[in-house]
């Protein structure tokens, strides 16, 4: 198994983190897009957050070619399980027990090469404390957590970011705030630097493209929107 | 893994497989395309400066002459931007609406962006289609599909005839409803939203005059630009409401 994780290490690094925050107004997304080159222009970028159901939101990372087909599939059974049954009767922790799974059984097969993916999931309630995050690995390990998480290939900048963003009360926080925070605190690390690659070591670049997403609390019917990016108004 | 198309057609698939199991699909009938749109509703679109109405009456009737309820919503959005009104077999109608909408929130979900309106009323028009052998026994669906610009009626033969002249109609109700509506746009050929509303009230309260499967209650919906909204609702909550979104 060590083997095989030396094998992918060198991809792994490269995934760019996500985070998720349970705020006052919703469910924020913030994930490191490199590929957004074009401002303002959905079509032109490969997306790392995507909408699962009304009240699920996804993150990803990883290699594009490999989670995007996932998330496909994973939206094609949660559309099916809504028709068959309701929209109330979707179930975060079995959806992501099943993904896992997935992941666990690639990652197993020693036929194959396994996904380099990590994937973030996360339901909004009406109740903030009873939201909930899911991290899921490439090895097919996952975890809840409570108020936020994060996920990215880079183990030690992950767990220095999880720890900064424990110091922070992102409940009583609108999301502009909440935004500025979780800026701060990616700065503070290095993932920053990772993400600009060589080029911003010696131009210090003020901050890597963001793609930003909101579940928004209490609204009826589909609660996600994807809302520009890098907005200027929050610096 | 499933493609978006796969997805439609297996539900359609068990949605056919559920009606062919019913003792009136070993019944033939003289089904014939003109007669389809004489099914006991009232739906209508008119057209407006900057947008479309669409409303439809709260009338649920059959067997023979029964009315089972007057507040049944006809007209459902599917879209952040389309609405869909159906007449004909009601439950056959409200599956197929929900499995448009489904079908447009997979799309939307998946590649980030709103499907074309010409792609939206093809997939319609493809599910009726594949409905055909049901029309012709008896549960006939005949809806009509609306953007904030469009009007399109679908023929349970997969035929969509796009109404340019700025009204469409479907139902039994619709003829009488339709005379009214041409001789208001005759002196007005584009009228503004208040007039338009006059004019589909005035049409709604003929129809009720001279069909008797057309009830006195209106679920009216405004569709522009910035958005779908309710102009009328006296349906309410009935006991078929339900959210397609």
């Amino acid at each position: 198994m060590n083997d095989r994780l030396d094998l992918i290490t060198k991809d792994k690094e490269s995934a760019l983190p996500v985070i998720a925050v349970s705020t006052k107004d919703g469910i924020l997304f913030v994930a490191i897009n490199s590929s957004i080159i074009g401002l303002e222009d959905s079509d032109t970028y490969l997306h790392k957050l995507s909408e699962i159901h009304d009240n699920i939101g996804l993150g990803a990372c990883g290699n594009p070619s490999e989670y995007d087909p996932l998330r496909r599939q994973f939206i094609d059974i949660v559309d099916r399980l809504a028709y068959d049954l309701s929209k109330d009767d979707i179930v975060l922790k079995s959806l992501a027990n099943g993904l896992a799974g997935e992941l666990r059984d690639v990652y197993r097969n020693p036929r194959v090469i396994p996904y380099v993916v990590y994937f973030l999931l996360a339901e909004c309630q009406d109740d903030p404390k009873r939201d909930h995050f899911v991290r899921i690995s490439l090895d097919g390990k996952f975890k809840i957590f409570n108020n936020f998480t994060v996920i990215g290939g880079h183990d030690k900048e992950v767990g220095v970011l999880m720890d900064l963003l424990k110091l922070v009360n992102f409940l009583e926080m609108d999301w502009p705030t909440a935004l500025t925070a979780i800026k701060e605190a990616m700065k503070k690390t290095n993932i920053v630097r990772i993400a600009g690659g060589k080029k911003s070591d010696k131009t210090v670049e003020p901050f890597p493209s963001l793609e930003v997403a909101i579940l928004w609390r209490g609204k009826i019917g589909r609660k996600w929107q994807l809302l520009p990016h890098q907005i200027k108004e929050v610096k | 893994m499933l493609t978006r198309l796969e997805l439609t057609w297996r539900l359609m698939d068990e949605l056919i497989a559920q009606f062919l199991k019913l003792p009136s699909a070993t019944r033939q009938s003289d089904f014939k395309l003109e007669d389809c749109h004489l099914h006991g509703t009232t739906v209508l679109a008119l057209k407006y400066q900057g947008g479309v109405l669409l409303g439809g009456d709260g009338r649920a009737s059959g067997m023979d002459f029964r009315i089972f309820t007057d507040k049944t919503p006809k007209v459902y959005p599917v879209s952040g931007s389309t609405a869909y009104g159906l007449s004909g077999d009601a439950h056959l109608g409200i599956e197929v609406g929900k499995i448009l909408a489904l079908t447009l929130k997979n799309y939307e979900k998946k590649e980030f962006r709103a499907m074309s309106f010409v792609a939206q009323t093809k997939m319609l028009a493809k599910m009726i289609e594949r409905l055909l052998p049901m029309a012709m026994q008896g549960h006939i669906v005949m809806p009509i599909f609306v953007s904030c610009q469009e009007i399109c009626t679908i023929y349970p033969n997969g035929m969509v005839v796009r109404g340019d002249e700025g009204y469409g109609g479907i139902g039994s109700g619709s003829p009488h409803a339709i005379h009214r509506i041409k001789a208001r746009l005759a002196d007005n050929p584009n009228p503004d939203k208040t007039r338009a509303i006059e004019i589909m009230l005035e049409a709604f309260a003929e129809a009720h005059k001279s069909d008797a499967a057309t009830g006195s209650n209106l679920l009216i919906y405004s569709l522009e630009e910035s958005g779908i909204a309710i102009v009328r609702n006296d349906v309410g909550n009935g006991p078929f409401s339900m959210n397609l979104l």
